[in-house]
């Protein structure tokens, strides 16, 4: 079976700063992958480098077979139609409403209005925002503007999930709702996700498999109970220290 | 200084490759005619009074300063060939493309800036939409449009306020006024005017979008862009006025 995913020797360099060193792994279809590491790790660049947001100083990424960080940007547009981002700063069209941020993907990809506002709404009463369709954005609330972000990602039903920080700066009760939204998604429709967060606790009953990245390197990979009795110090006492500051 | 020179050659390559990406999207790319629609208001209909303003003043202040020399001179004949020729080749493009630069141009690096800085860009690009395709062609064909249409409006409030002014404040009358612009003022001062025009909708249009679509940065990059996008326009507005005035004749 083929990876959906395949990193290589990923490097990148901000200036002459070295900021992600040859990071490698693999992720097959239908996987939950968490990226975590402290702030400033570089778990966002990957997200983006997949996504072929950002071009890599180094190395590869195959993302459904095709190599993308070296890919035209026209050729990139096909495969970002099977991709579903979520953005840690939400990245709402301001100059659109809600419901309109939702549908826009289907609408661009040629799908009559009538269709496509029934699919938005179908999306945003999946994430309980059905009676806020018709408002801006500046009058939602962050944890409303993380579930718009989310709807607007899953109302075209990707392949592949990538969620930057979904839950950052965000309540207990909303965070819990958006992870079981992603849970849910995932099993749906079979989709690959990929989460970054600090939420190690949460992370654990979502995904089967975590990714430390610590100073730009992958530092641990595998899962959660393997990462908890690591020898290396850094491992386990990073991911104790997360649990425990959930409760 | 040698990085400074590097560093102005990159960002002149980078603002030719934007060039070509636009004209291929205006070409190739599909057109999104409600976003076009939205844009053409916001840019056209929008701008409409405080042009309209600006060609009034401008017609009235060209026939203040010609009143004097006409009255010494007791040349009231040339009053309206004087105005026209001015205005319609010259003063009433440049005025109106220098408000609409300060108005458009600025709000769109503006609005472009901040759609970059809180990653609206690649929130596009990652719904696999080119923002090339989806903000910067209708913002192009807006401004070209419709720096020319409001050029043409502004041309005739122009004329109004020249003709007002010239009764009220040197006593031509405004029939000789316009015998005399009739008369002498050519359909190719007209053209040269809406050339001119549409040529400096294109030049805020490049300069104000490159300057938005680039910045980097928080929100003192969006404020570099947008003075950046005014003071770079006017620059444009001059040398292209130069350039369409030479070439015409």
């Amino acid at each position: 079976m083929e990876p959906l995913i395949r990193v290589e020797d990923l490097c990148h360099r901000f200036d002459s700063k070295l900021v992600l060193s040859q990071i490698g792994f693999e992720l097959f279809q239908g996987e939950c992958l968490a990226l975590v590491g402290k702030g400033g790790a570089g778990k966002s660049l990957i997200l983006k480098m997949i996504c072929g947001l950002l071009r890599p100083s180094s190395g590869r990424v195959y993302v459904f077979d095709q190599e993308i960080a070296h890919a035209s940007e026209a050729s990139l547009f096909a495969l970002r139609k099977q991709i579903g981002f979520v953005f840690q700063n939400n990245a709402l069209f301001d100059a659109l409403t809600v419901i309109e941020n939702v549908k826009f993907p289907l609408i661009r990809a040629g799908l009559n209005d009538g269709e496509a506002t029934r699919q938005a709404l179908g999306c945003l009463a999946q994430v309980g925002l059905e009676q806020a369709a018709s408002k801006w954005p500046n009058a939602l609330s962050g944890g409303m503007k993380k579930r718009v972000c989310l709807a607007r990602a899953l109302v075209s039903k990707p392949k592949l999930l990538l969620c930057d920080d979904p839950t950052a700066g965000l309540d207990p009760v909303t965070t819990q709702r958006i992870f079981r939204l992603i849970g849910e998604t995932q099993r749906q429709l079979s989709a690959t996700v990929i989460l970054v967060s600090h939420e190690i606790s949460a992370l654990r009953q979502l995904c089967e498999r975590m990714l430390l990245i610590d100073g730009g390197q992958v530092l641990f990979d595998g899962s959660f109970e393997q990462g908890r009795l690591c020898s290396d110090d850094r491992v386990s006492g990073f991911l104790n220290r997360g649990m425990s500051a959930c409760f | 200084m040698i990085n400074q020179i590097k560093q102005l050659l990159e960002n002149f390559g980078d603002f030719c490759l934007f060039i070509g990406r636009t004209l291929k999207a205006c070409v190739c790319g599909s057109w999104d005619r409600f976003e076009l629609l939205r844009i053409l208001y916001l840019v056209g209909v929008c701008s409409l009074p405080i042009i309209l303003a600006t060609a009034l003043f401008a017609g009235a202040i060209v026939a203040t300063q010609v009143g004097s020399y006409v009255t010494k001179y007791r040349a009231y004949e040339v009053v309206g060939w004087g105005f026209g020729f001015g205005t319609f080749r010259e003063l009433g493009p440049l005025l109106i493309g220098l408000m609409f630069s300060g108005r458009v141009g600025a709000h769109h690096a503006a609005e472009l800036g901040t759609m970059k800085v809180t990653e609206q860009i690649d929130a596009l690009r990652a719904l696999a939409i080119d923002p090339i395709e989806y903000l910067v062609v209708p913002r192009l064909v807006a401004m070209v449009v419709m720096m020319t249409l409001l050029n043409i409006i502004g041309d005739f409030c122009a004329l109004v306020g020249g003709m007002v002014t010239s009764y009220v404040l040197v006593g031509v009358d405004p029939y000789v006024f316009w015998n005399s612009f009739c008369e002498y003022v050519k359909l190719g001062d007209f053209l040269n005017g809406c050339a001119k025009a549409g040529c400096f909708g294109v030049c805020i249009a490049f300069v104000s979008c490159y300057m938005g679509m680039s910045v980097q940065g928080g929100a003192p990059a969006v404020g570099r862009a947008v003075n950046n996008s005014v003071v770079f326009s006017a620059v444009g507005i001059f040398a292209m006025d130069y350039g369409v005035t030479w070439l015409w004749n």
